[in-house]
């Protein structure tokens, strides 16, 4: 019986921790819906229609705002061409700034 | 006596119709009465170990009919063989045919996994059967720990498991030396005694000219020869 | 007890014999599970939040074509949509994209029109409320170390620095939505890209009756024929469309290593070893009927896949779920270096998971069926010759 029991003993024990997993998730429930009511608020307030995922094209960045027909689109740096411009980083040669920082006065 | 196996005119060809067919078991007819001790005697090639899988319902004959217990089990299904096999028969094969990698207990039990029995009652006969042959001491080593004539008591324990009426034995001695063969024969003494049926294939002079022995059969050639021939 | 408990027994007993070759084929097995699922696992997820994210998305944004490109929209088209019946509201869109090539980073720079403040409920500090002040996404924040009442300097396309003050972060729990986000005011975005007044970027349209979206769409379309109406429910397909493609192409590569996998489990399997085909010639010997085999080897299968399905998926649930799916992160981000944390929420499809399932399983159960089968329906000597 003892194979059997230990086998038995597995699947309970997996069971428990999927169980336990389910829970731990269900507990986060309330800071789920939160973050999901705060979410949407702020696409209703700025007039959101995508999300911040993929930035390195236009038409990732903003994929249902992008023209569905055009076969090579703007891209910051680099080859553009669908898919691989979405797995094949830019060449850096022009690697210079229009960003800079100013910190506040009195901050380290 | 009551006669618990016949075979009549069972023909095993192997490999039938191709160019390496070879006619095992040639025309074979034989009685087996209830409580009777058989040899089948003969040299190597004879057909024996073909001869007991066909009495044994682990090969089916080419022609010919086999009957056990008066039933004809020459075309039953092989569901219905494997139980004839189950509680009927008890096989000791020439190599034995024990799992190396699995303990001595758990090669005894094997026979019974198919059955209703609980494992407790399993672990029951198997110690029982293990104490009466003198290897329960070994119970939990795997069987490749094992010398020749500890395997030969495992073989025998794990065909008695299911007190079958007949028992098979396929060249029972011929990893055992004179010593081994002696404790062998005692043993198979014993299980006549208690009332099973032997058919034992041997060309081993010990075993055949053994007084244990009730008939000898001579085997040639797959073919049964008169005694004395 | 019944035989097949005693025989799920013995099946156990088999794998455990040879433990180091099945231990080796579980833990590739589970690890491909468990990249499988995860993969799943998180597409599903992404979608859902997508989906209850972008579910207050505007109705309709308009764009205008030209030549069939996207061009500047002029206002008055919103005076035209705004009289068509269900319309609750038009506004003009500026938007646009600011690309540091330092950093990597491509920023999103979106205008906004100060109203009646509602709080915002993940945003510290405060949207612009005046020339001069710019809120930024958390990704923003990080990547340049800027805190609020900082300021930003960009450089626009006459190479002139304009200075923001930054006067609000977005909390890191909106990175989904504004990781890449800078929010300036319309007129100081206006001028920054020198988009003329009286054009836009787009326009937002919302409806009193969500049910009207596409009448209206199709009505915009007619009476402006230059213009693509983009209905909310086209966003959110693209969403659903975008996760199945990107999980399809990981999919793609992982399912060249599953059926590697199945070959090098089938070779395994087809050829039944001696030692293995001697076992079932000794079992059926000693009076195990063929479907007593079979039940072995059913049992022998289903332990072996089951086992690697079962600790694959939690594997690949702890992965995503516990850890914000880290393994995963280069094969979905890109080469986006905004790319967010993500912390997501499950999202549990009894039908990918039981597709896992099958997939898993019955491949696996096969290669160990199909094999045994013809010595399990063979007779006990012919296949203890073989």
């Amino acid at each position: 019986m003892g194979r059997l029991g230990w086998f038995a003993g597995f699947l309970f024990l997996c069971l428990a921790l999927a169980v336990a997993l389910g829970l731990d998730n269900l507990a986060d429930h309330s800071r789920y819906a939160a973050r999901v009511r705060g979410g949407q608020q702020l696409v209703r307030v700025l007039g959101l229609t995508d999300l911040s995922l993929w930035t390195e094209a236009r038409y990732t960045r903003h994929l249902s705002q992008a023209d569905n027909f055009a076969a090579f689109q703007d891209h910051p740096a680099a080859l553009d061409h669908f898919p691989a411009g979405s797995l094949v980083s830019p060449p850096r040669q022009t690697a210079t700034t229009r960003l800079t920082l100013i910190k506040k006065p009195g901050s380290p | 006596m009551t006669t618990l196996l016949r075979a009549e005119n069972l023909v095993k060809i192997y490999h039938q119709h191709q160019p390496d067919e070879v006619r095992a078991v040639r025309d074979v007819s034989v009685a087996v009465q209830s409580g009777e001790v058989l040899v089948l005697r003969g040299p190597s090639g004879s057909g024996k170990t073909s001869l007991l899988s066909l009495l044994g319902c682990m090969a089916r004959p080419t022609s010919g009919r086999l009957f056990f217990a008066d039933q004809d089990v020459t075309r039953l299904p092989e569901h219905f063989l494997a139980g004839i096999r189950q509680q009927s028969f008890g096989f000791i094969f020439q190599q034995f045919n024990l799992v190396r990698e699995l303990s001595v207990i758990d090669n005894v039990l094997l026979p019974l996994y198919p059955t209703r029995l609980g494992f407790a009652e399993m672990k029951r006969r198997a110690t029982e059967i293990l104490a009466q042959l003198h290897i329960d001491q070994r119970r939990n080593f795997k069987v490749a720990q094992l010398s020749g004539g500890e395997q030969q008591r495992v073989a025998i324990a794990r065909a008695l498991i299911n007190h079958p009426p007949l028992i098979i034995a396929d060249e029972p001695t011929a990893h055992l030396d004179s010593q081994l063969a002696a404790q062998l024969m005692e043993i198979l003494t014993e299980l006549h005694q208690a009332g099973k049926t032997l058919i034992i294939a041997s060309h081993d002079p010990f075993v055949c000219d053994h007084p244990l022995i009730s008939r000898r059969l001579n085997l040639h050639d797959g073919r049964l020869q008169e005694p004395g021939a | 007890m019944t035989p097949s408990l005693k025989i799920l027994d013995y099946a156990l007993a088999s794998l455990l014999r040879r433990k180091y070759k099945h231990l080796a084929l579980l833990a590739v097995y589970t690890l491909t599970v468990a990249v499988l699922a995860s993969v799943l696992f998180m597409t599903q997820s992404l979608r859902q939040e997508a989906e209850a994210l972008l579910s207050t998305a505007p109705a309709l944004v308009v764009q205008k074509l030209v030549g069939g490109r996207h061009d500047l929209i002029a206002e008055d088209y919103a005076a035209q949509i705004r009289t068509l019946p269900g319309v609750r509201g038009v506004e003009a869109r500026i938007w646009g994209y600011y690309y540091d090539s330092l950093y990597g980073v491509n920023l999103t720079l979106l205008g906004w029109t100060s109203a009646q403040g509602e709080t915002l409920e993940l945003l510290r500090g405060q949207l612009p409320q005046q020339p001069g002040d710019c809120a930024l996404g958390a990704g923003v924040a990080q990547t340049y170390g800027v805190e609020i009442d900082d300021s930003l300097v960009l450089v626009d396309q006459r190479n002139q620095s304009r200075i923001f003050r930054v006067s609000g972060i977005f909390s890191s729990d909106s990175q989904l939505l504004t990781q890449d986000l800078l929010v300036l005011g319309n007129a100081d975005l206006r001028a920054f890209f020198e988009i003329p007044t009286g054009l836009a970027v787009d326009l937002a349209v919302q409806v009193y009756n969500p049910r009207e979206i596409a009448t209206l769409a199709a009505k915009i379309r007619q009476q402006l024929p230059a213009t693509r109406p983009i209905a909310r429910s086209e966003i959110l397909h693209s969403y659903r469309t975008v996760f199945n493609w990107r999980s399809g192409m990981i999919l793609s590569l992982l399912l060249t290593a599953l059926l590697a996998f199945a070959i090098l489990a089938w070779d395994r399997a087809s050829g039944l070893g001696a030692a293995e085909k001697h076992e079932i010639g000794i079992l059926k010997a000693l009076g195990w009927t063929t479907s007593d085999v079979l039940q072995l080897k059913f049992w022998e299968g289903l332990c072996l896949s089951l086992t690697a399905f079962i600790l694959g998926t939690l594997g690949g649930w702890i992965q995503v779920y516990q850890f914000g799916g880290g393994l995963l992160r280069p094969f979905f981000s890109g080469w986006s270096v905004l790319f967010p944390q993500f912390d997501l929420y499950p999202a549990l499809s009894f039908y990918e998971l039981a597709s896992l399932g099958a997939l898993t399983i019955f491949p696996y159960l096969v290669c160990t069926l199909v094999p045994a089968w013809k010595n399990a329906v063979s007779d006990p000597d012919a296949v203890m010759r073989s």
